[in-house]
């Protein structure tokens, strides 16, 4: 019985007591990047085909994406105790600083690029864009009223103009970026909304992962931690709120259409997220049906 | 300025210092004050940005760290105490993981620097993602604050902690549950990890500097 072993300087089978066959990667931190990326990836190296091909014993690994090569066996005890250390195959901690500042900058500028951010950005600066613009509004209303001549204001009243044509053109960019990255969100609560929704949660993925019951009250965090804290009515609903199938419905039924549509806004975002299918149509078509059931209450 | 007893601490006051790596020599990392004594350069570590400056300031005087220690850190942020324990395991190394990228951004500068930092962007509650850098460690050092952050500093401590080891864990009370006393929190959390056959050496308050927190001393 052997195990198979993967570090970033290497791939090893073990037989519990020493190591019988070893493949150690070229050392150079191009070369060690790409192979951490692949697995990453969830690939399998070609050292990792190769140092098994013509062995004979059994192989046992502890890596799902191993499966195709050996027995998964993800709590078996001996990789608990099985360390290679990096130094007897003369690799340093400065080569591996340098592999795994390489590897996280790859990493973090792709994250960063993520489309998902970049609507976050955008969402942030339209919600200061909107205070802005409220500001400026009030400011012009007191201003108008005390001033005689409308020369004085009226390069103020500018800004304000291209400030509200930078939130209108902000939407509809976060609109056409959400119908594509999210088309069933999209669909089930609308572009902006569901924008606002991923910037409360912090990525689509997390987003996709949340349970419908937490996605019902983002957006009304303080509402819920005082209700935590000193007891009272914990809130209904949280950004969706702002969906005027919650707004324009009597008080008695907000709730549970809040938790009708956050149910139906966490399956959008898994299928966004996961399987990338648009399956607006069965939500919406379910959802209404369900809503209607409600209002016949 | 004397010794600490902990390698690479120093303390005048109440002030902590840490001796400046010498390839850092000059190069401050938050703003912090450097200061030339012989022919040392110490950084002063200001234990209102660090959780750990804060527990030694409040009595925790073996933090079992040598100058060669294996140190696993969770939740590296942008680099504030990790640079000071890079100070102290100057031959060693700290593999620091955190999960935001806009932190990691700046974690990886000052790596760029400092070679015994290696920054793993990752999510310490998937500790299988990073077997392929992360060897067995010394230390496990936890600053997340995470409703969940005991299983996860128990997932990985079972995974890279080595036989002998010690782990510090720093716990918010308000991050695990905010209808409870701290008092009861930091139960939770310390029956958690008796539960799990964790050894609990110390705890300590780390009032004035941070508000209901404490630091959890443990061992194998």
């Amino acid at each position: 019985m052997l195990y198979l072993i993967t570090k970033w300087f290497g791939t090893f089978l073990h037989d519990g007591e020493k190591i019988k066959k070893q493949i150690v990667f070229p050392k150079d931190e191009e070369e060690i990047v790409k192979r951490l990326i692949k697995i990453d990836r969830g690939e399998i190296l070609p050292e990792e085909w190769d140092i098994c091909r013509d062995v004979t014993d059994d192989v046992i690994v502890n890596e799902r994406r191993l499966q195709k090569i050996g027995m998964f066996f993800p709590s078996n005890l001996f990789f608990k105790k099985l360390d290679v250390d990096p130094n007897s195959f003369g690799f340093s901690i400065d080569l591996l600083n340098r592999v795994s500042c390489l590897l996280a900058e790859k990493k973090t500028r792709e994250r960063l690029m993520a489309e998902d951010i970049q609507i976050i950005q955008m969402v942030n600066a339209l919600d200061d864009l909107i205070q802005t613009c409220n500001l400026f509004s009030e400011r012009l209303n007191h201003w108008s009223l005390v001033s005689t001549s409308e020369e004085k204001i009226s390069s103020f009243r500018n800004i304000f103009d291209s400030v509200k044509k930078e939130i209108n053109r902000l939407e509809k960019q976060i609109e056409e970026d959400m119908k594509r990255i999210a088309p069933n969100i999209s669909r089930v609560v609308g572009p902006l909304i569901g924008a606002r929704l991923i910037a409360l949660s912090g990525s689509l993925e997390h987003l996709a992962t949340l349970p419908s019951s937490t996605i019902q009250i983002l957006g009304a965090e303080k509402a819920l931690f005082k209700f935590k804290k000193d007891g009272g009515k914990p809130p209904k609903h949280g950004i969706i709120f702002q969906h005027p199938l919650i707004y324009r419905s009597p008080k008695a039924k907000r709730g549970k259409i809040a938790r009708k549509l956050a149910a139906k806004i966490s399956i959008a975002a898994k299928a966004d997220f996961f399987t990338k299918k648009d399956i607006s149509d069965l939500l919406i078509a379910d959802l209404n049906r369900q809503i209607g059931v409600i209002k016949n209450q | 300025m004397r010794p600490t007893g902990i390698p690479g601490v120093f303390r005048e006051n109440n002030k902590l210092f840490t001796e400046n790596l010498e390839s850092c020599r000059g190069i401050q990392v938050y703003n912090e004050k450097l200061v030339s004594i012989n022919d040392k350069e110490l950084r002063s570590w200001n234990p209102y940005r660090s959780k750990l400056a804060a527990a030694i300031l409040k009595g925790l005087k073996n933090i079992n760290i040598t100058s060669k220690s294996e140190i696993l850190y969770l939740g590296a942020a942008t680099g504030t105490t990790v640079s000071h324990i890079s100070d102290i395991v100057k031959d060693g190394a700290v593999y620091s993981v955190e999960n935001s990228p806009v932190a990691l951004k700046q974690l990886i500068k000052l790596s760029r620097k400092r070679h015994n930092i290696i920054p793993i962007m990752a999510d310490a509650s998937h500790p299988e993602k990073y077997s392929h850098i992360v060897p067995h460690v010394d230390f496990i050092y936890q600053d997340i604050s995470q409703r969940n952050q005991a299983d996860i500093f128990i997932k990985n401590v079972d995974r890279y902690l080595k036989k002998a080891g010690y782990g510090i864990m720093m716990v918010k009370a308000r991050s695990i549950d905010v209808s409870l006393k701290p008092k009861d929190a930091y139960d939770m959390v310390i029956n958690k990890l008796i539960e799990h056959k964790v050894k609990i050496i110390k705890t300590i308050d780390l009032a004035p500097y941070e508000k209901d927190h404490v630091s959890i001393m443990i061992s194998l």
